[in-house]
């Protein structure tokens, strides 16, 4: 624990600051009265080890998840509404030290509660070998959702920008409830794996087995895990000034879409367009253009940057999300769109209509970035909006649904698919000319 | 170049249509103390939150002791102490406890830590109270201990932003002294505040900014002869000032005239210049009691700077 809190400043913080002897004991005391509480309902109803267990890891992980959630989701929003923030910002601690300090350190009582009520399920194990399956199962699992769940906590804190004020006492409860949902879920999931014709896992035309299912769930918890700290650090990261890296975001796009192709490549192989492998790396480029924020002071700065690899580095998050997306839906279209049932061809256009959209939608925001407004990406979001909305209103009625292509992304096989990919490039190219003409006019007006 | 320990060149910050600092370029000599006075919302924090690099500039850099805050912005942090406007501690927290987060955090070696947190609490005289809660101590002690831990790991530079604010007379007078003491230990210190008065006891060097515009900048004698041209002397002699006012009438000097029991006259030389009035008083058979500037100290070149035009 030295050792740890020497490497991580802040769990030596967190422990002075939430671990004071009256709170450790309580919650020993607290602990104990659960596990004996338990036991006796559990004696008296149905009296088998496997219930006493499933009863004490559901409370144990419920509480680590949803109470750990709750502390990693006021870390770094408490500093800056503390006004703390700066003085860790001028620390040597770099922003891998500080995320991992905080995603430790700041739920250590809830990992103390955790550890209270751990000697319960091992007795169990030790007294009822028969439930090492379901023992194994639910911690694997729930100290990958435990994990999955603070970090993303960690993430919405990180970007948090409003003091913990409005709807950032939000987020934590909010990722909490959703972190709890997907612990009982693949809790239950494992649950169901014992039974007869269980749901297995199919990804990439293999099917795991139970014990492989369930890894590979946990492994995925911990995957994505990894992602959401990683995008907290980069985000303290721009706080502490560290140099960006250019390869982060596109990397989490590719994994994202590849993951997601895993589970619907029979799917794809028919002919079907593998969309939601687009669609979800498309949205979280959307979710990263929307938080990266970079302004005119950022883009004059970067234009006007001399060293290349820095330059690539600083890239504009929505210019490396839309590539990436460009690059994801490419590689979709060759993997999968030569092949198929014929009638179905015509949906592989979505491959370039859905980035082409994309494409429009990133540089309408950057756009509106470099107008006058306060709130530039709730402006964008608004007009964006009403973009996809207008002429759904208005053509659909009207039965004019032959122009839908132009505005929505939409596939109307009998069009050609030049006619059907006409409006989105139209759209896409006159978004980047006007966009090229505001980045000129802006920069002028600035020198 | 070489002794200045920060350097700045066209710096310069914009928030929005805003321009907090506008294109300033000035120096800092290694060892000085340096006032930096101006109104509310003349850039002083902003300068600092630059000089800190804890703010990217939108334009221009400076060099903190050697290092480019745009090139390596945290290369800066381990060569500056950091004092923002407010004070930023841990309230849960022991002042031993808070020191020893902060000593990790700057990866002071294990075995040197104990003795750095006893050597700190001494410096900020705050050693009888290692064992307190800081929500337990008065704003007075908060200020030192934030104070201390700016000086944890011993960065030669000091930036310290209204340090005195909303401190009672006798606090201010602590911090005061702890300010004589961190400039003998060789610190070089940029203290931004409204207290003039106060400042002068310490100061050597002053920089006045107004509407994110640096007015004057360099050593107090130097700024104070770049805005106020003429210097007023007071000259008091035992008995009868009458012999002091004939002789500086002969000498020339600008509007002499008895005022109470001093002569004061106008003087626009160097102080070179200046010593030799006063050697011709003596010459004179003149028992001159006092011989100095009236005024002339941060405070009167502070409000004087303020005629001026940007």
């Amino acid at each position: 624990m030295s050792l740890l809190s020497d490497l991580f400043p802040e769990i030596y913080r967190y422990r002075a600051q939430e671990a004071g002897r009256t709170r450790l004991i309580s919650g020993l005391a607290a602990a104990l009265a659960i596990c004996a509480a338990t036991g006796y309902s559990i004696a008296k109803t149905t009296a088998s080890w496997s219930d006493y267990l499933s009863a004490v890891t559901t409370m144990q992980f419920n509480m680590l998840v949803f109470y750990g959630t709750l502390c990693a989701a006021k870390s770094v929003t408490q500093e800056k509404a503390e006004r703390t923030w700066d003085f860790q910002r001028l620390t040597p601690l770099s922003s891998f030290e500080l995320g991992a300090g905080k995603l430790l350190g700041a739920p250590i009582f809830a990992w103390f509660l955790f550890a209270c009520l751990l000697p319960a399920a091992v007795l169990t194990l030790l007294l009822a070998p028969e439930v090492y399956q379901n023992f194994f199962n639910r911690y694997a699992l729930g100290l990958a959702a435990a994990l999955l769940s603070m970090s993303v906590g960690l993430l919405a804190s990180s970007y948090d920008d409003t003091g913990g004020s409005g709807m950032g006492h939000l987020s934590g409860p909010l990722v909490g409830l959703a972190g709890v949902t997907i612990l009982n879920s693949s809790f239950n999931y494992a649950g169901r794996l014992a039974l007869p014709y269980p749901e297995l896992v199919h990804f990439y035309g293999l099917e795991l087995g139970p014990a492989l299912s369930v890894a590979f769930l946990a492994a995925s918890f911990l995957a994505f895990a990894a992602w959401a700290f990683l995008g907290a650090r980069y985000r303290i990261g721009r706080d502490l000034l560290e140099k960006r890296r250019a390869w982060r975001l596109p990397a989490f796009l590719f994994f994202l879409a590849w993951y997601t192709a895993g589970f619907e490549r029979a799917r794809a192989g028919s002919g079907q367009p593998a969309l939601t492998a687009l669609l979800l790396p498309g949205l979280a480029a959307y979710i990263a253009a929307f938080l990266s924020g970079e302004r005119q002071e950022y883009w004059r700065r970067w234009l006007e940057g001399e060293d290349p690899a820095r330059r690539l580095d600083d890239t504009p998050a929505w210019l490396k999300g839309a590539a990436a997306v460009l690059v994801i839906a490419a590689a979709l279209y060759l993997v999968y769109g030569f092949g198929g049932a014929p009638d179905l061809k015509a949906y592989t256009r979505l491959y370039a209509i859905l980035p082409l959209f994309l494409l429009r939608d990133l540089m309408f925001l950057q756009w509106c970035r470099f107008s006058a407004s306060r709130r530039p990406e709730m402006m964008g979001l608004a007009y964006l909006a009403l973009a996809y909305a207008l002429p759904l209103i208005i053509l659909l009625p009207t039965k004019m649904t032959v122009f839908l292509p132009a505005f929505v992304p939409y596939v109307r096989a009998e069009l050609s698919a030049a006619a059907n990919l006409a409006g989105p490039l139209a759209q896409a190219l006159l978004m980047g000319y006007l966009l090229k003409i505001k980045i000129k006019a802006v920069l002028a007006e600035e020198n | 170049m070489k002794d200045n320990i920060v350097s700045t060149s066209a710096l310069r910050r914009e928030y929005g249509e805003v321009v907090a600092v506008r294109d300033m370029a000035f120096s800092v000599p290694r060892g000085a103390v340096m006032a930096l006075v101006g109104p509310n919302g003349a850039g002083k924090s902003t300068l600092l939150k630059m000089l800190s690099a804890v703010l990217e500039p939108t334009r221009g850099t400076a060099v903190v002791n050697g290092v480019d805050i745009n090139e390596d912005p945290r290369g800066v942090h381990s060569s500056v102490g950091f004092l923002p406007d407010f004070f930023g501690l841990y309230e849960e927290l022991t002042v031993e406890e808070y020191l020893e987060y902060f000593a990790r955090a700057y990866r002071v070696p294990r075995g040197r830590r104990e003795n750095l947190i006893t050597r700190t609490l001494a410096d900020v005289d705050l050693a009888g109270k290692a064992g307190s809660r800081v929500q337990a101590l008065s704003r007075g002690m908060r200020q030192r201990l934030a104070i201390g831990r700016t000086l944890l790991h011993e960065p030669p530079l000091l930036l310290l932003d209204e340090p005195a604010s909303g401190l009672d007379p006798e606090s201010r007078h602590d911090l005061q002294k702890l300010f004589t003491r961190l400039s003998r230990a060789g610190k070089t210190l940029i203290v931004s505040s409204h207290i003039l008065t106060e400042l002068e006891d310490y100061c050597t060097h002053v920089a006045i900014l107004r509407e994110g515009c640096l007015v004057a900048c360099g050593s107090l004698a130097e700024v104070r002869a770049s805005i106020v041209k003429k210097r007023r002397v007071r000259v008091r002699a035992a008995g009868s000032q009458e012999g002091a006012l004939q002789l500086l009438r002969a000498a020339g000097l600008e509007n002499p005239a008895v005022e109470g029991a001093s002569v004061f006259f106008d003087f626009s030389g160097n102080d070179e210049e200046l010593a030799a009035v006063l050697k011709r008083l003596l010459d004179g058979g003149v028992k001159v009691l006092h011989f100095g500037e009236e005024g002339g100290g941060i405070q009167d070149t502070y409000l004087a700077s303020l005629e001026k035009k940007l």
